[in-house]
């Protein structure tokens, strides 16, 4: 094996050091204020709750995360990068034909979940892809501090563990 | 050959410093997020390779195929919310590979002979994932589906790594068996 495997075996492992295999013991919060997470969380989109939600579904797959919940009625998508980036978003319906879009992440460390709390991240990192992807521009929340919770991201089941999370959502569709 | 056994002590050193980076760094979590978190650079190739276009209008019966495949190729199906297109499966797989344990084991007791003392490090679980997105084009009267596959592998120190199941082989061959199974029903997809 030659040493620029080696070198990039090693920053694979370093990207995913942090992430050990049993679910953290606690969440740390961000200690931003709440209308500034929400600001930054939460975008308006010129479209319909369930076209959005496939939005959302779609971009998660192509920035790469394993989808792990989805929830039609409550509108909220859980999903894992690697294995230590959590992001779920909710979709909520505002007026006539627009949609409320709130992104929330966590990365999972030893022992520990921390909350996501860099605007740069919720931006070029899932809002930028979105439009993209739906092919349509986002607005900023609305300053009225409406629009959805920040939903907590969900755990997925790793190697080695038994107990799959309980499912949420729909449950699969029966053979006929 | 005189690389390999630098392998395991070079990651026992990166896992060291990121353990001790995650701890003195306040803002870790959103540096990893940003890094860990960035749009892939191949994007578009890996969405062309993973995605197939069904000649079909009933995305429902799509998803009823492709739930029945994935339980064919051994995998239990976690999440499901086929309003959302959203399927998601996963199947346990023993990692731990002979060749790989003894070599370990070769090191920890070569260094021991050298005083050195050290903690062997070798895969032993992995879980396959899949994931699996519907969309349907009205328009053409079909529907658009893909699947990616990742494994994750947890090693015996309990540290977990994920790898992509890239190779266009597994996602070409689900979407034949998709197709053979449509075939079995009467449908041409």
């Amino acid at each position: 094996m030659r040493l620029r495997e080696i070198a990039g075996m090693c920053c694979l492992l370093a990207v995913t050091a942090c992430a050990p295999q049993q679910a953290a013991d606690s969440f740390i919060s961000s200690t931003k204020p709440a209308n500034e997470l929400r600001a930054m969380q939460t975008r308006v989109v010129d479209a319909d709750r369930e076209t959005t939600a496939r939005g959302v579904v779609a971009t998660l797959q192509d920035l790469g995360y394993r989808i792990t919940r989805a929830d039609a009625d409550a509108g909220t998508i859980s999903a894992t990068r690697l294995t230590g980036l959590r992001l779920a978003a909710t979709v909520e319906t505002r007026g006539r034909n627009q949609t409320m879009v709130r992104a929330n992440a966590s990365v999972v460390g030893v022992g520990r979940e921390t909350q996501v709390d860099d605007p740069n991240f919720y931006q070029a990192n899932f809002f930028v892809p979105l439009g993209n992807t739906m092919a349509r521009n986002l607005m900023e929340a609305p300053p009225d501090g409406s629009g959805p919770a920040a939903p907590r991201p969900a755990a997925e089941r790793l190697p080695g563990q038994r107990q799959a999370p309980a499912a949420s959502g729909e449950p699969p569709p029966a053979r006929p | 050959m005189k690389t390999r056994p630098l392998l395991p002590s070079l990651m026992a050193l990166s896992v060291s410093l990121v353990l001790a980076g995650c701890a003195q760094n306040p803002n870790w979590a959103n540096e990893f997020a940003m890094r860990a978190g960035a749009p892939l650079p191949n994007a578009a190739q890996i969405r062309e390779r993973e995605t197939a276009r069904f000649s079909l209008r009933d995305e429902t019966t799509l998803l009823l195929e492709a739930t029945a495949v994935l339980q064919d190729l051994g995998f239990t199906v976690e999440e499901s919310a086929p309003r959302l297109g959203v399927l998601a499966g996963a199947k346990d797989r023993d990692a731990t590979e002979v060749g790989q344990v003894a070599g370990q084991i070769a090191l920890t007791v070569g260094l021991a002979l050298l005083g050195v003392q050290y903690n062997p490090v070798w895969d032993k679980d992995q879980l396959i994932r899949a994931t699996l997105t519907t969309q349907p084009l009205k328009a053409e009267g079909a529907v658009k589906m893909r699947v990616s596959f990742e494994r994750i592998v947890v090693n015996n120190q309990g540290l977990a790594r994920s790898e992509r199941l890239d190779a266009p082989e597994f996602s070409s061959g689900f979407f034949d068996q998709v197709r053979r199974g449509l075939a079995g029903r009467g449908i041409r997809a």
